[in-house]
C-alpha cells in the first residue's frame, strides 16, 4: 500500500473530502466575496483610469459651442453619444480674435448614419492641424503628420485597421493610424482634416443630414487656450453675456471631468463600503458556520489531541482547514469573475454612462493580489475564534463518550 | 514507580455551584503493571485518566511521570509525553472516518514532535491486534470489536511506556472482550503499565491491582472491601 504523508494539508483536504455541501457552501460564500470585490476593484480602477484619461485628454481651457449644446458636448467627449451642431462661421471668427485668447483652434462634429464598421454610430471630427493644440499632438503620435486628403485616424473601438478602408457617406477613407484607448468618446470617432471634414459634411447634407446651417463654413466647436492671468470662468461669462444673440455658450472641460469625478468619488465610496460591508457579513456568516461545526467536529480535534497534538497543533490544523477552503472560493470567485468580465466588460463600459478605462492587469496586479488575499483570508480570520476554542476545549471532550 | 498520581482533585462549576468530579484521588501504576479502576457511571473514572494522561490540569494534586511532576508541564511539553511515553485509548469511538485504518494507526507520527522515532510499522501493530486485514477499510465499514483493536494498535504505535485505556471492552461481547483484555496482558507482559477502565468482573479478576472509584474518591480494592465490610449503608 502507498504511504501518504498525513500533513495538516493532506488532512484537511481528506475531511474537507468527506463533507463536500459544508465545503461547497463555504467555499462558494468566498466565491461570492471574491467575485464582489475583485469585480469592484476592477470597475473602480476602471473608471478612474476614465476620468483620469478624459482629463489628460480635454487639455483645453474652454469649449465654445452653440447654446443648447453643452450638454451634448460632454456626452460626445466622455460618452461617446455623437452630436453634431454648429456655429456660424462668421461668429467663430470673430470669437478666435478675442480678448485674452491665447490658442483657439475650430472643430467641426459629423455624427454618422448607423455603420457597419462599429457597434455604435461613430462620430466624425474635423480639426485643424495647424491650429490644434488639444488633439493634434496626440494625433500625430499615431499617424506623423495627421490625416492628409482622404485619410482618417481612427480611435481604438472602430473596427478599422491601419492601412484599411473605411467607407463613411459616399467616399472611402484610408485608415492611417489606430488611437489607443482612452474610455471616452475619442474611442469611437474618426479624425479627419478640416478640408476633409466639410466635403464629409457636404455629403451627409446631400444625403439628406439636417441642421447644418448653409453658408459652407459652418464649424461645432472651438477649443481654447486664455493667456495666462485671464480667468477663464470671467471668460466664459463674458462670452455667454456678449453672444447670447449668436447662440453662443462656453464649455469648460476641466469642470466636465470635475463633474464626472465627484460622482465618480460618491459612486467608488459606495463600492468600497458595500465590498467592506460585505467581507463583514461574510465572514460574520462563515464564523458562525465554523462555530457551528467546530462544536460538532469537537471530539474528532480531541482524537488529534490524545495521540500527542499540542493546541497550537490543532489551531493551526484548524486554521489550514479553512484556509483551502478560503483558496478554493478565492480561485473559484476569481475565475467565474474573469470569464464574466471578460466577456461582458464591453457591454458593461458602454451602459455605464461615464468614462471607462480599465488599467491594464499589470498594472494592477498589486491591488489584485491584495483583494484576492483578502477574500482567502476571510475564512481563516473567520475561524480563528473557533480553532482557538478547539485548541483550548478539544481534551476535554475526548475523554468522555461520544461528546 | 512509573506513574504516581498524588491526591488528584478535579472540580468543576456547575450552575454556579462547585462540582467535584475527582476529590483527593491517589494512584500508583509501575512497568509492567496491569491496573484496573471500576467504578459506577458518573464517579470521576474518565476525568482521572484524563488527567493521568495529560489531558486535563488537575485543580490540585500532582501526577509525576517516570520521577516528573507532569501538571508542571507546558502543554507543547506534555503534549509530546503522549503518544511516546503514554498511549492513550479514549472511551467510545476514536478513529477518524476520513482516514484509512492504516492511515487512522500511522496519524500519532504526524502529530507528535518530529524527533521522536517512528516506533513499530503500523501494518505491523494491526496484524498483531487482529486487524491486519483491515488496513485498506475505513473506520465506517468495521465492527466494534473491530474499531477496538484499531485504536489499541494506534496507542501502541510509538511503543509508549504507559497504555491507558478507558473502558476498552465497554460495548464487547465476552469473547471479544476476553480476547482484546488479552492484548493487554500481552502488553503488559512485554513490560509496559497498564492503567485501564472497566466493569467486567470476569476481567478485573485478572488485573495485578484494582482500584474503586465511587463520587469521585479513589481506593484501592482491598481497603474498600475492608471497609465496606463495616459500613452499614
Ligand atoms: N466538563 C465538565 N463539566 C462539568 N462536569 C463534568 C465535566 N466533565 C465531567 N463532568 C462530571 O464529572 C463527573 C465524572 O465524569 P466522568 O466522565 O469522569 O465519569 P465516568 O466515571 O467516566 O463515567 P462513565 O462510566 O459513564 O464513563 C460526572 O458527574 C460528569 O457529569
Ligand atoms: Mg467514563
Amino acid at each position: 500500500m502507498k504511504e501518504r504523508r498525513l500533513t495538516p494539508l493532506r488532512l484537511s483536504l481528506n475531511s474537507l473530502a468527506r463533507r463536500p455541501v459544508r465545503t461547497a457552501c463555504l467555499s462558494g460564500i468566498v466565491a461570492l466575496l471574491a467575485f464582489v470585490l475583485i469585480g469592484g476593484l476592477l470597475l473602480s480602477a476602471s473608471l478612474r483610469g476614465g476620468v483620469e484619461s478624459a482629463r489628460r485628454r480635454l487639455g483645453a481651457d474652454a469649449l465654445i459651442v452653440p447654446t443648447g449644446y453643452e450638454q451634448s458636448v460632454g456626452g460626445a467627449l466622455l460618452r461617446g453619444e455623437p452630436s453634431a451642431f454648429y456655429l456660424d462661421g462668421a461668429v467663430a471668427g470673430e470669437l478666435m480674435e478675442l480678448e485674452g485668447v491665447a490658442e483657439a483652434s475650430a472643430q467641426l462634429f459629423i455624427a454618422s448614419f448607423d455603420s457597419p464598421h462599429c457597434s455604435q454610430k461613430v462620430q466624425m471630427i474635423g480639426y485643424d492641424a495647424d491650429s490644434d493644440f488639444v488633439v493634434a499632438p496626440w494625433l500625430e503620435s499615431a499617424a506623423p503628420g495627421g490625416p492628409g486628403e482622404g485619410e482618417i485616424i481612427v480611435g481604438s473601438l472602430i473596427n478599422g485597421k491601419v492601412g484599411g478602408e473605411l467607407q463613411f457617406f459616399k467616399k472611402y477613407y484610408k485608415v492611417v493610424g489606430k488611437l489607443e484607448p482612452t474610455g471616452m468618446g475619442f474611442d469611437t470617432s474618426v479624425f479627419l482634416n478640416m478640408a476633409a471634414a466639410r466635403d464629409a459634411l457636404r455629403e451627409y447634407v446631400q444625403l439628406g443630414g439636417e441642421g447644418v446651417p448653409q453658408d459652407g463654413e459652418a464649424i461645432s466647436s472651438i477649443v481654447v487656450n486664455v493667456k495666462d492671468g485671464v480667468d477663464v470662468e470671467e471668460f466664459a461669462k463674458n462670452i455667454r453675456l456678449g453672444y447670447r444673440d449668436s447662440h453662443v455658450s462656453v464649455v469648460l472641460p476641466q469642470s466636465l471631468v470635475t463633474d464626472a469625478s465627484r460622482g465618480l468619488g460618491a459612486l467608488l465610496a459606495v463600492v468600497a463600503a458595500l465590498s467592506s460591508l460585505l467581507w463583514v457579513l461574510a465572514a460574520g456568516v462563515l464564523a458562525l458556520l465554523f462555530s457551528l461545526s467546530a462544536n460538532e467536529r469537537m471530539r474528532e480535534f480531541g482524537v488529534y489531541r490524545a495521540l500527542g497534538a499540542t493546541r497550537a497543533r490543532l489551531t493551526a490544523i484548524v486554521l489550514t482547514e479553512s484556509a483551502v477552503v478560503g483558496l478554493v472560493g478565492a480561485v473559484a470567485g476569481a475565475g467565474l469573475l474573469a470569464v464574466v468580465f471578460l466577456s461582458f466588460e464591453r457591454l458593461l463600459s458602454v451602459s455605464l454612462d461615464m468614462p471607462y478605462l480599465r488599467p491594464t492587469f499589470a498594472s494592477l496586479a498589486p491591488t489584485l493580489t491584495a483583494v484576492f488575499t483578502v477574500s482567502w483570508l476571510a475564512p481563516p480570520v473567520a475561524s480563528l475564534f473557533s480553532a482557538l476554542r478547539i485548541g483550548r476545549l478539544a481534551a476535554h471532550s475526548i475523554i468522555r463518550e461520544g461528546v | 514507580m512509573l506513574l504516581e498520581a498524588e491526591r488528584v482533585s478535579k472540580t468543576y462549576k456547575r450552575d454556579g455551584a462547585v462540582f467535584s468530579a475527582v476529590s483527593d484521588a491517589s494512584l500508583r501504576v509501575g512497568d509492567g503493571e496491569l491496573v484496573c479502576v471500576t467504578g459506577r457511571s458518573g464517579s470521576g473514572k474518565s476525568t482521572l485518566l484524563g488527567i493521568v494522561a495529560g489531558l486535563l490540569p488537575p485543580t490540585e494534586g500532582h501526577v509525576i511521570f517516570d520521577g516528573a511532576d507532569i501538571t508542571k508541564l507546558r502543554d507543547s511539553r506534555l503534549s509530546r509525553l503522549r503518544g511516546p511515553q503514554i498511549g492513550y485509548i479514549p472511551q467510545g469511538h476514536s478513529l477518524l472516518a476520513s482516514l484509512s485504518v492504516i492511515d487512522n494507526v500511522r496519524l500519532p507520527l504526524y502529530l507528535g514532535s518530529r524527533a521522536a522515532r517512528a516506533g513499530t510499522g503500523a501494518a505491523a501493530l494491526l496484524d498483531k491486534v487482529g486487524a491486519g486485514h483491515l488496513a485498506a477499510q475505513y473506520p465506517a465499514q468495521l465492527s466494534g470489536g473491530e474499531l477496538r483493536r484499531v485504536s489499541i494498535a494506534r496507542a501502541l504505535l510509538r511503543e509508549p511506556r504507559l497504555l491507558i485505556a478507558d473502558e476498552p471492552t465497554g460495548d464487547l461481547d465476552p469473547d471479544n472482550a476476553a480476547a482484546i483484555f488479552g492484548l493487554f496482558e500481552d502488553i503488559a507482559r512485554e513490560g509496559a503499565a497498564i492503567l485501564l477502565v472497566t466493569h467486567d468482573p470476569a476481567l478485573v479478576e485478572r488485573c495485578d491491582r484494582r482500584y474503586d472509584m465511587s463520587g469521585g474518591e479513589l481506593r484501592a480494592s482491598d481497603v474498600r472491601s475492608r471497609q465496606s465490610g463495616g459500613v452499614i449503608c
